[in-house]
Order: C-alpha cells, then structure tokens, then sequence
C-alpha cells in the first residue's frame, strides 16, 4: 500500500508539474474581465458580492484564490472588479 | 528508506522550484503592469469577516435551536503570502420529550493556515486547513453560504480539518479550460480544539470557465489505526442562461457507506417577478445514503441505517448581507421516517 501510495503521490505531483510548465506556464497573460471572472468563479457559490474597499478587496480576493482556486491573474480580475464595485455603491 | 526519502525530497524541490521558474520565465510586460496596478492603491490590511447564525429545526420528536459564530481573520503578508483564519463556536439547545436537555457548545479553529503564493498557479498551505475532500466542506459550509441549513448526509466525510502541508491551485489548460488541483498530507494531532487525523488525498478536477461547469475527483487515505479510502466525485454548473446553480457531491468508501446529493437553486430574479420576489431563491435538493457492507468503527458521524431525503427550501435576502431561509424536509428510512422543518437566519459581516 505504502508503494502505492508513493506513487500516487508522486504521479499527481508531476501531472501538476508537466501541466503548469509545459502547458499552463508559456500562455500570454491577458487582462480579464472582472465581473465574468467573478460570475464564472464565485457565483458557484455564493451570489452578491459585498461592498468593500479596495484595501479588503485585495485580501479578500488572496483568500478566495486558495479557497476557490483561482489563478492570479482571475484573483486580480476579481480584486478589481470587487474594488470597482464598491466605488460605484 | 533512504531512497525513498531522498526521491520524496527531490519531488518537493521540484514541486516548488518549477513553477517558480517557469513564472520568471513568463516576467514580461504584462506581469510588470499588473504587480504595478497593484501596487498603485492602497496596501491591504487585516480583514475581519466572518457570519453569525440562527438555525432551529422541528420534527415530531423534537425542537432544536443552533447558533452560530464563525469569524474569519484575514492577515496578508506582502504580496506573496496570506494568514487565515477561522474559529467556529456552535451550541445546540434541543427539547424533546417534554424537557430541554443540557445545553451543548462545540469550538474549534475551522483552519488557521499560512498560505503562500509560489506561483500564478501553484499555492503551498501550512498549518491547519479544512480538508479538501469533494467540496462542500471548504465552499459551502459557511452558514451564510449553504442553501440549507441541513448539511448532506455523506457531510461526515469531510467535516474535518488537517494539519499539515497542502499544495493547491489552478492551471489554464486552454481559453476554455482549468485544471484544478489540492494535494494534501494531515497529521495526527490529539487537541481538543485543533485535533487531526493523520490522513492524505487528492482532490483535482476541470473547470469550464465558459459554461461554468466544474468536475471534479477526490481521493482520501485515512492513515489512523483504522486504515481505509475514501473517494468522491462532485460538479457545480451555473447555468449561463437561467439563474440556476446546480451542485452535487458523491461518495464511495467500503467504511464509510456510500452515498450523493444532488441540489439545484433558482435565483428568482427575472423581471416578471415582483421586486419582494426578485430578491429570494427556490431550492431543492435529494440524497441517498447506503450503510456499509460491514460497519467500521472510523469515528465519523454518519446516519445509522440507509436514508433517503428530499428538501425543499426558500432564501429571502433581507439585505445583501443578511439571509433568511425556511426548508421543508422529507426523511425516508428504515428506521427514521419523519419530517423536518427548518429555520434559519444568517449575517455575513466585513470589517
């Protein structure tokens, strides 16, 4: 069991390696927009976003990337588009 | 031995320097401008957030009232790393037969973890987390969240939290897909408040950022004097066209029985609504569990014979920060046939 589950480990280990180098890693990052960035990935779970400061902003948007696993580029997305909606409240 | 350690430490130091390298080799226009759009605000600072909630449930048998505190303190430190953390008090008073019994309070810290970003797509976990098996533990188990009240009969499962080390993120396959990750190694730990079982697991999947559809697998070892696997399956899908989420988990485990729930939710929030109505959400969700074949003693809270169970459920914001849900629900088993209603109110709060 103890080789198994060394290989397990180990072969999920390099799927997520040869994924991020060789595919995920090399594309051209563009700007995203915020609210279909926010729709695609926190409406799975919850629906209004809260009307908070850009300062919140920032760090309620670092939780959700671990939480929801985000990339950083839709964790940015999501930061602005929650700092911009504030503004406009 | 020696082989093996030195092959689990060669993993790791891949595991963090690759994609560490493969950032820097991305280091062009776009990632300036965007640490720069960061930078340009104000630096961030500790949040406080966190819910507060009132559920109570009636069945023939008996009444029980459930508050709830779950305040979650957020410290970023720079932009790289992150402190989190959540601590959740909950009592339970129950009535039945005719008298109220001792009032219970359970605490605990939820997780209180570090996490840092290695890289756009890779984050590594440190400390105490809630364990990433199918997803209902770490999205929707927040009582300002979840649908209803009632968690899922296959909950029991995930409803723990591990300490150790998780390495977690998301990978854009394509402009249309994401592979998403969590790899997690728990150990044991006697606490009262921050206890853990020594366990490990997987949980990976694929997300659709266009139909908003996600799939996933989850694989858990539990590593404790009683051996065993647990795997699971889940998919959340918000339809584009209608205001319809729909969620669902899975589990398979020779210990822990067998089991799904499936849940769907509309959002009535079509103009042809009235604006009282525009505001609420219809929700109904059906789940099965199946004992397994020969009972373990894992320590887990699940039902004590196989169980069907249909709910029916109505959410009502009462302001964009305050919910108030009511659900009807119909329980079918063989030793447990009744009904369940439930109440509840939750406040989300940011400071």
């Amino acid at each position: 069991m103890k080789t198994t589950l060394c290989f397990l480990t180990s072969a999920f280990v390099f799927t997520i390696l040869w994924a991020g180098t060789l595919i995920g890693a090399p594309q051209p990052e563009k700007a995203r927009d915020g609210e279909e960035v926010y729709k695609e990935n926190c409406t799975r779970c919850h629906n209004t976003p809260p009307a908070m400061s850009e300062r919140h902003a920032k760090v309620v948007s670092a939780h959700m990337r671990v939480r929801a696993n985000l990339t950083a580029r839709d964790a940015n997305a999501v930061m602005h588009y929650l700092a911009e909606n504030a503004k406009s409240k | 031995m020696k082989f093996r350690r030195t092959f689990h430490l060669l993993v790791a130091i891949v595991a963090i320097c690759t994609p560490m390298y493969a950032q820097d080799q991305l280091g062009g226009a776009t990632t300036v401008n965007q640490a720069a759009s960061i930078e340009k605000g104000a630096p961030p600072i500790p949040v406080i957030t966190g819910g507060i909630a009132l559920n109570s449930s009636f069945d023939k048998n008996e009444t029980a009232l459930q508050p709830v505190v779950a305040p979650i303190i957020l410290v970023p430190l720079g932009k790289h790393a992150l402190i989190e953390s959540e601590f959740e008090a909950e009592s339970e008073v129950v009535h039945t037969q005719g008298s109220w019994e001792p009032v219970t309070l359970e605490k605990g810290v939820e997780y209180a973890q570090l996490d840092l970003f290695l890289s756009k797509y890779m984050t590594l976990v440190a400390g105490r987390y809630a364990t990433p098996f199918n997803f209902y533990k770490e999205r929707l188990d927040a009582r300002w969240i979840r649908n209803l009240p009632a968690e899922p009969f296959i909950f029991g499962v995930e409803d723990n939290s591990s300490n150790g080390g998780m390495l977690r993120g998301a990978i854009p396959l394509s402009s249309t897909t994401q592979l998403t990750y969590t790899g997690y190694f728990s150990a044991l730990t006697n606490n009262l408040y921050a206890g853990s079982d020594r366990q490990s697991g997987v949980r990976t999947g694929l997300f659709f950022p266009g139909p908003r559809f996600e799939a996933a697998f989850s694989f858990n070892r539990r590593l404790g004097e009683v051996r065993y696997n647990n795997f699971g399956a889940d998919f959340t899908w918000n339809v584009r066209r209608i205001p319809l989420d729909i969620r669902s988990e899975a589990l398979i485990s020779a210990a822990a029985g067998d089991g799904y729930w499936v849940e769907a939710a509309y959002r009535l929030s079509s103009p042809r609504f009235s604006k009282f109505f525009r505001r609420s959400q219809a929700v109904l969700r059906g789940e099965q569990y199946f004992m397994p074949r020969t009972p373990m003693d894992t320590g887990l809270e699940m039902p004590e014979s196989d169980a069907n169970r249909v709910f029916l459920g109505w959410n009502y914001w009462i302001s964009d920060s305050v919910r108030a849900g009511v659900a009807f629900g119909r329980q079918f088993g063989s030793s447990d046939d009744r009904n369940v209603w439930t109440l509840g109110i939750a406040y989300r709060f940011l400071r």
